[in-house]
């Protein structure tokens, strides 16, 4: 028994080192096993396989052959983010060595926004407190509001600021082109300024199972009323195609709003949660992470006039249409000049419908 | 293959209970324990790499005792960093660890050599509470919860040896049957908690493998005190689409006060 201490002690210290031994060590995979590996996760997780309408079994097919010929870890990583890239999402991503995989579908599309054009209307810009966001009057009763992204902290106060500074203007112009998007509570603090009462702006469904269909019930998304000051006049939300993620989900929220209208482009299509995978690599410049599109939703709209729709913005072959709600109040009948520009140069995107109300500028306006 | 192992362990913990009990009433003894625990960990929801690091814990237990039988309560909770070999030198990615665990264990003396030695057989309720927060991003919105909880059940078989003033155990326990909780695509992230909850479902061995080996070494201070230096491994393999295997290595240091006529 007088050596009790020491056996408790020396069994500790044997199987100290040994803890892995019980977990196994990280798979070593050849090439081909490692395409599969990447492949079956996207499978496993990704949630937008439907609504995409892509065929991810064929794409298996195309490009297995490929991976399995691939004869260096960089001509693997050119398959596997070719395969990626079929998912035309944003928030699909491989990282392999120094090469980085990302769909840019959209980059070469017009950004129909120059800062240029915002300087020369709002001439009385000014930054917020913790600079997430910009404001001035784009005309003497229309105050604009440039958000530059949805990341960190402090956005209830930048707009509470931007509202007391705006506390002149009837209409109000939030400007969220270009916005690469931030996290979810940033969206809600901004526009939770804009409700009176609890809305309901979109749905999310989370991927929970290993067929492509298995999503969670719809779980809604509540806008409550917050802040000292909330502005409930009319109000434009622009938008383009590189308003990304959490600014997707700022426009959903927006457009829930009475006396609120989404002008621009389509958004990005990329309003999923991301989340990133580690990868066993089998050498030197290996592919190390591939970061997938959260096993999470697809907001859904909330029920308009007691029809289910899909939020317009989702997805390649959808797109936010310009003003097709009712028009604006406030900017019908004077129109802010800063609208003009955007509007006039918008071309019909691709498979999009909308654009139709561009009645709000009124002709000959600069 | 579920029922026949509910009627074992049923028999067991009516073998257990059957007999009266014998030999001198006992009080209980208390014991806070702190140590440090290692931990590696692969859960295929979040990665297919390994995960490993260390962390405290602590462990509050409760136990009575008479010759013929032992009950054990045990509380602890361990938090740790977990990082796989992909982790940088930003420490990204990295899991952070949070562990819950309640033990109840029933045991009743089978075999005695001499009056110092005595082996048990009885059962062993483990509930299991693991949260891995996954870390792969600096911005934070990648930020998500793996978890699993698991109730389990199964035979456990000791050894104590008591000398005068000290007491040296050791037990094994391997659960039979379990109640899992593993969300599919994690608990929650950052930015969107994650509905369907734990998704409750009932596992024998065929996908749930576990096992908890302790040994542990008690040695009396006063009348009313024992110092405890305890060790614990515990294994746990869940069988799925994307399988889970999680291992533990426990050392501890406690102090233990006797209570009532365990004094």
């Amino acid at each position: 028994m007088k050596h009790g201490p020491a056996g408790v002690a020396a069994v500790a210290l044997l199987a100290v080192g040994c803890t892995g031994v019980f977990v196994g060590p990280d798979p070593k995979l050849d090439r081909l096993a490692l395409f599969e590996q990447v492949w079956t996760d996207v499978d496993r997780y990704y949630s937008l396989f439907s609504m995409k309408g892509v065929a991810w079994d064929s794409l298996h097919d195309v490009y297995a052959p490929r991976a399995a010929q691939a004869a260096s870890d960089s001509e693997l990583g050119d398959v596997i983010g070719a395969m990626l890239l079929e998912l035309h999402d944003i928030h699909v991503n491989l990282a392999a060595g120094p090469q980085f995989y990302r769909y840019s579908g959209y980059d070469a599309r017009p950004a129909f926004f120059d800062p240029g054009v915002v300087a020369r209307y709002v001439t009385d810009r000014h930054a917020a407190p913790n600079a997430h966001s910009a404001f001035g009057h784009a005309a003497p009763d229309i105050g604009y509001v440039w958000i530059l992204h949805f990341e960190g902290s402090g956005f209830g106060a930048d707009i509470d600021t931007a509202l007391a500074q705006l506390a002149d203007v009837r209409a109000l112009i939030i400007d969220v082109r270009d916005n690469p998007g931030g996290q979810r509570s940033n969206l809600e603090a901004v526009a939770s300024r804009f409700t009176d009462r609890g809305r309901t702006y979109a749905f999310t469904r989370v991927r929970d199972g290993p067929r492509h269909d298995d999503l969670s019930p719809p779980e809604p998304q509540v806008l409550s009323p917050d802040g000292p000051r909330r502005f409930t006049g009319p109000v434009a939300v622009l938008t383009n195609r590189k308003s990304v993620s959490t600014a997707e989900g700022f426009v959903l929220a927006m457009r829930a709003l009475p006396g609120v209208s989404i002008v621009g482009d389509s958004t990005e299509g990329g309003a999923g949660n991301p989340v990133t995978r580690g990868r066993a690599g089998h050498g030197p410049g290996s592919i190390e992470a591939i970061p997938v599109r959260k096993p999470n939703p697809g907001p859904k709209a909330p029920r308009v006039g007691g029809r289910a729709k899909w939020p317009s913005h989702f997805g390649r072959d959808r797109c936010l249409c310009v003003c097709t709600g009712p028009r604006p109040e406030g900017f019908t009948q004077r129109c802010s000049p800063l609208l003009c520009p955007v509007i006039r140069r918008a071309a019909p995107p691709i498979g999009c419908t909308g654009l139709t109300n561009v009645s709000l500028c009124p002709p000959g306006t600069p | 293959m579920a029922r026949s192992l509910i009627a074992v362990l049923v028999g067991l913990l009516c073998i257990a209970a059957r007999a009266p009990a014998q030999g001198k009433p006992s009080g209980g003894r208390l014991t806070l324990a702190a140590g440090a625990v290692l931990v590696a960990e692969r859960d295929e929801h979040a990665s297919p790499l390994r995960y490993d690091g260390a962390g405290p814990f602590v462990r509050v237990s409760f136990e009575t005792r008479t010759e013929q039988r032992a009950l054990v309560v045990r509380l602890g909770g361990a938090i740790g960093t977990l990082r796989s070999a992909m982790t940088g030198a930003d420490d990204l990615p990295r899991q952070e660890l949070t562990r819950g665990w309640i033990d109840v264990e029933y045991a009743r003396r089978i075999v005695a050599r001499g009056h110092r030695t005595r082996w048990l057989l009885g059962a062993s309720l483990a509930e299991r509470g693991t949260v891995l927060r996954h870390l792969t991003v600096p911005a934070g919105a990648n930020i998500v919860g793996y978890a699993l909880y698991s109730t389990a059940i199964g035979p456990l078989v000791a050894i104590e040896a008591t000398g005068r003033r000290s007491r040296l155990g050791a037990q094994l326990a391997v659960p039979v049957l379990a109640l899992i909780g593993r969300p599919y695509g994690g608990l929650y992230n950052e930015l969107t908690l994650i509905p369907g909850g734990l998704r409750f479902h009932l596992a024998t061995v065929d996908a749930f493998q576990a096992g908890d080996v302790t040994t542990a070494y008690a040695m009396e201070l006063t009348r009313g005190a024992e110092l405890l230096l305890s060790y614990q491994l515990v294994v746990e393999r869940y069988r799925d689409d994307a399988p889970l295997s999680f291992a533990s290595q426990a050392a501890s240091l406690g102090l233990t006060i006797r209570l009532g006529a365990d004094r």
